[in-house]
């Protein structure tokens, strides 16, 4: 278990299996980095016809998987967790109702990272899948677990039922800190509905599994383990000294962060052996294939992340793993999802075998180095609980009800965007705040309280630079923090989604190339590129050329094999049509594509 | 793959695949907002012909033939040599990382960033091939005009053996019509399809000396091969002496037009930013500001150091112009006016120059007149695009592939001095 070789990226994780399309997918996290989110709908788009192998996607791909599926995804995360990102991403547009910020009910923080999947096969069956990670969504490279679960078919017999699971997953509306519409907690909740009968295939060697959620309602807890143990195992980059000492076992192993450690204390970790994970370990395997990977520095892992509990008893093992750290907030305040897993400890594998450093193949004992507290300097360590007043201040005020208002402004930015906060909203008299949208760069001014104590600024904005996601900056002394939290956009102009189609589409060579993408049978996607060069030429005068035969021609057979694809193209010809910005549609497209559409019946049309 | 406990991989590849995905979006990157391309363009196939931006290292040069001769020896009918030299290519992508690997190359490593394809492996589209095609025949490695395609046309009579010369325009016998590479590319052994090194043999660095020099005599790149000793205090195509006068004239001329325009390109950048903070109602980037106004400053000694006046500077450009075009380059008349205006007043007094508002308007014309809609000191979607990230746009100064001439000659030199 848990040999360093064993490995699977989150977009593998995500991949349907052979003959099967993502249908719906729900997921969790605490932070979100935006550029990650993306790679839902990526995944969608590279594997939308069930390939083993991933296509390459090419940018007008993933904008179509964003336009179709964006409805689909659902992801939950902490508000106020959101990293503002690098550059203004317009594709973002489309995932402003995908993501929906939570806070805890208990007054800690969201922590789980879960993924349900539904996948729609050939045949029309449908199969799910579930993932736990440690890892939230975003391009963090440390050391994560992954619990991958599959559905057993409903032909077959075995299999163990999740009920917790489902309650999980129902549970996620209510924590919304703004309300979501009817039909998204409809999709949740059908979703939830639908794996209360699934039962779920587990990892080899394991036996029974219990899916456990923190926090939601329930009161605080304990690590779900037997009571009695005779070896316990725990890896867990943050500690608590409180729940260290509930943790009782005759031989105790703890891997966690050297700073964590320090903080703790060398009392907490008394009766403990206690590691920490060493990044420069010498992971080479040898000659044997597996170990290549490894030395790649492409994919090299770095810093302890995953959290899990291992223990022995009575010749059972059981695994604890998923979003729950060794501390007191992730067993009292904060919501976790975890998976407990037992089978037989000749079949899951004995701690002493997976800390062994000189195993062969390599297992976890190799990554591992002894780390004594009280040997350690530990003073150039940063203390890890600095700046954390902060960041809950962000998180709160990141959950407050912002709402933007959009009016017409007179000048050439076309819009206004108004946001305010409700009123009475309290900021201690030490800390600065700042507020934008992620379209601008960093505003100028603090935003102004009103008479009822409600924060107001307003911005300037072009049609494209209208966005929910707002960057939140507070300064306080020495410390400084950014997030992004989501404003409710009131007043969009009705072509929000049009014009910017328009813009990201841009020209008619790009365009060809996007109908193309469109008309393509499932079987010759190929290189869209190489065919739009078929359909249109440049001329002299760098003036796009439309040959209207090859085209024609594309779009007659989709008329026989897949009118549902003409109606899509209609749909985004009249999407272009109806904005100023459409202007490039070539009129010799227009042209062939009136007198295609025109043959074909009213019942493809829709 | 069934239910799994495992790790969580990361991978650098997908995340940059997808972070290019999402860029090709982003409109917000310029690398001509005023529009020196057409010159920039000529002035490098002048200085170094056969060299592009997109080639990486010298050894491609001997490798590309190699994979094609190989091919043909096996006698790969015409029909499926591009998918068999696609696979080929691949292979050697493949034996390239592991060359690398063994040799501990990390991911920052120019080894490991001259590997061409070596993220996308085999699923690469733009191969060596393509990338060095030109060049190829230029330095006439490749022995036959045309694109790709035609190789597979002319396998037929290459097969068959040869069908008599071939002329030129000019009614010079070009080939004997089968040869379709140099006779002379050093045949080292076997197409190694495990392990490739970017390390050329002595014999590989004799041949591509000899080859370039023929080829082009009288640029900076042959002068680069015969002074070699020149290249490692080197930062620019003008700190290598000039073999010919005519060579002397050109790169001068080059090298002014460079150094003047580059105050255009921070004055760009200039407007930029106070354009963000006014237009945009954000806060000052100042750090972006201040190095502006540093550049600035540097700006106005290097064109003091040029020691020139308006009449001389105009009169270089003219000739520059005049060069570009008897080698059969487009350089509109209204690029020529426009660089014409600034490059008199900016060589005469640079400070003035700067800041003189029919300059910035100019500026602002031009770049509309290129960009469109894209035009970021006009159009506001555009400057909204670009303002989240800021970063400077184009502020480097022209060196006409400098860089790219650089790294391919330090590998054939390196090669050479290795026996000597």
């Amino acid at each position: 278990m848990l040999a360093p070789a064993d490995r699977h990226t989150l977009l593998e994780l995500l991949r349907p299996p052979p003959g099967a399309v993502l249908d719906q997918a729900v997921g969790t996290t605490f932070s979100l980095n935006l550029d990650a989110l993306l790679l839902a709908p990526a995944a969608f788009a590279l594997f939308d016809v069930g390939e083993e192998e991933a296509a390459e996607l090419e940018p007008l791909g993933l904008l179509d998987a964003l336009r179709r599926h964006a409805d689909r995804i659902t992801l939950f995360c902490q508000a106020g967790q959101i990293a503002p990102p690098p550059a203004h991403r317009r594709l973002l547009a489309y995932l402003e109702a995908t993501v929906v910020p939570v806070a805890a009910p208990r007054g800690g923080v969201f922590h789980p990272k879960v993924w349900v999947l539904r996948y729609r096969h050939d045949d029309g069956v449908v199969s799910h899948r579930a993932l736990v990670l440690s890892r939230n969504l975003t391009y963090d490279r440390s050391w994560d677990s992954a619990l991958r679960l599959d559905s057993v078919p409903l032909t077959e017999e075995g299999g163990q039922a999740l009920p917790g699971l489902a309650r999980f997953v129902r549970a996620l509306p209510e924590l919304a800190v703004a309300e979501l519409t009817a039909e998204r907690t409809q999709d949740v909740r059908g979703l939830a509905d639908e794996i209360e009968g699934v039962r779920w295939e587990l990892p080899d060697g394991f036996d029974a599994a219990e899916f456990v959620s923190i926090g939601l309602g329930d009161s605080a807890t304990d690590p779900p383990l037997p009571s009695t143990l005779e070896r316990l195992l725990v890896l867990s980059p943050f500690i608590g000294a409180g729940l260290l000492r509930r943790l009782a076992a005759p031989q105790r192993t703890l891997v966690a962060l050297p700073s964590w450690l320090h903080h703790v204390g060398a009392d907490a970790l008394d009766g403990w052996d206690t590691f920490v994970l060493d990044d420069a370990a010498d992971l080479d395997a040898g000659d044997d294939a597996e170990g290549d990977n490894l030395a790649d520095p492409r994919t090299e892992l770095s810093g302890l992340h995953a959290k899990f509990y291992l223990a022995e008893h009575d010749g059972r093992s059981t695994l604890v793993t998923g979003s729950a750290n060794a501390t007191a907030a992730g067993w009292d305040s904060n919501v976790e999802a975890v998976v407990r897993l037992s089978g037989p400890t000749t079949t899951v594998g004995a701690i002493e075998r997976i800390l062994d450093p000189g195993a062969d193949p390599i297992a976890l004992g190799r990554l591992l180095l002894s780390y004594i507290v009280g040997d350690a300097a530990g003073d150039d360590l940063e203390d890890p609980m600095a700046g954390e007043e902060l960041d809950r201040l962000r998180r709160e005020i990141a959950a407050w009800r912002w709402v933007a208002q959009i009016v017409r402004s007179a000048d050439e930015s076309a819009w206004l965007m108004q946001l305010h906060s409700p009123a009475a909203s309290p900021l201690p008299d030490d800390v600065a705040m700042r507020v934008w949208p992620i379209s601008l760069p960093p505003a100028a001014r603090e935003p102004e309280r009103d008479a009822a104590g409600s924060w107001q600024a307003s911005f300037p904005v072009s049609t494209q630079g209208i966005t929910a996601f707002f960057a939140l900056e507070l300064r306080q002394g020495e410390f400084e923090t950014r997030g992004v939290f989501k404003a409710d956009l009131q007043g969009v102009p009705s072509d929000r989604h049009q014009r910017l189609l328009a813009a990201l589409i841009g020209d008619a060579d790009r365009l060809l190339r996007y109908l193309l993408l469109l008309l393509a049978d499932a079987s010759g996607a190929g290189d869209a590129a190489a065919a739009a060069a078929k359909w249109a030429a440049f001329g002299a005068d760098d003036q796009l050329i439309v040959d209207e035969l090859p085209l024609l021609e594309a779009m007659l057979r989709a008329v026989s094999s897949s009118p549902d694809k003409l109606a899509h193209v209609e749909r985004l010809l009249a999407d272009l049509r109806s904005v100023a910005d459409g202007h490039f549609v070539p009129p010799e497209l227009e042209r062939v594509w009136r007198a295609v559409w025109a043959s074909i019946d009213d019942k493809a049309r829709r | 793959m069934g239910s799994t406990f495992s790790w969580l991989a990361y991978d650098e590849n997908e995340a940059e695949q997808l972070r290019r995905l999402v860029e090709a979006f982003g409109d917000s990157r310029t690398l001509d907002p005023i529009g020196f391309g057409p010159i920039r363009d000529g002035v490098a196939d002048l200085l170094f012909p056969g060299i592009s931006t997109i080639q990486t290292r010298a050894r491609y040069f001997v490798l590309v033939p190699r994979i094609f001769q190989a091919l043909e020896a096996e006698r790969v009918a015409p029909d499926a040599f591009p998918e068999r030299r696609r696979q080929a290519e691949v292979a050697l992508i493949q034996a390239l990382l592991r060359g690398q690997q063994e040799a501990g190359a990390s991911a920052s490593d120019p080894d490991w960033f001259g590997i061409i394809g070596r993220n996308v492996r085999e699923r690469i589209r733009t191969t060596p091939a393509v990338i060095y095609w030109n060049g190829m025949w230029t330095f006439r490695i490749r022995r036959f005009r045309g694109a790709t395609a035609e190789h597979s046309r002319r396998l037929v009579s290459h097969y068959r053996g040869a069908p008599g010369p071939r002329f030129d325009e000019d009614g010079q016998p070009v080939d004997d019509g089968s040869e379709l590479w140099d006779a002379a590319v050093p045949r080292a052994g076997e197409l190694s399809d495990s392990v490739e090194s970017f390390e050329l043999t002595a014999e590989e660095a004799d041949y591509l000396t000899e080859r370039m020099q023929h080829s082009s005599p009288g640029t900076v790149l042959a002068a680069m091969l015969l002074h070699p000793e020149a290249l490692g205090d080197a930062e620019a195509p003008w700190d290598i002496p000039a073999t010919t006068p005519r060579l002397g004239e050109l790169v001068t001329n080059a090298q002014y037009f460079s150094v003047l325009i580059h105050g255009l390109q921070l004055l760009y950048n200039r407007l930029l930013l106070e354009r963000a903070a006014t237009e945009l109602d954000a806060a000052s980037d100042t750090d972006r500001i201040d190095e502006i106004d540093e550049r600035l400053d540097n700006w106005r000694s290097d064109v003091a150091g040029l020691g020139t006046d308006a009449a001389e500077a105009v009169g270089r450009f003219d000739i520059l112009v005049r060069d570009l075009r008897d080698a059969g380059n487009r350089v509109p008349p209204a690029t020529v006016e426009f660089f014409r205006a600034w490059i008199n007043d900016a060589a005469d007094d640079p400070a003035r120059a700067l800041g003189e508002a029919r300059h910035a308007e100019a500026v602002r014309v031009r770049e509309r007149q290129l960009k469109g809609q894209l035009a970021k000191l006009t159009s506001r979607p555009a400057l909204e695009a670009w303002a989240t990230s800021g970063e400077l746009q184009a502020v480097g100064r022209l060196n006409y592939r400098w860089s790219n001439a650089h790294r391919i000659v330090s590998d054939i030199v390196a090669a050479r001095e290795g026996v000597s």
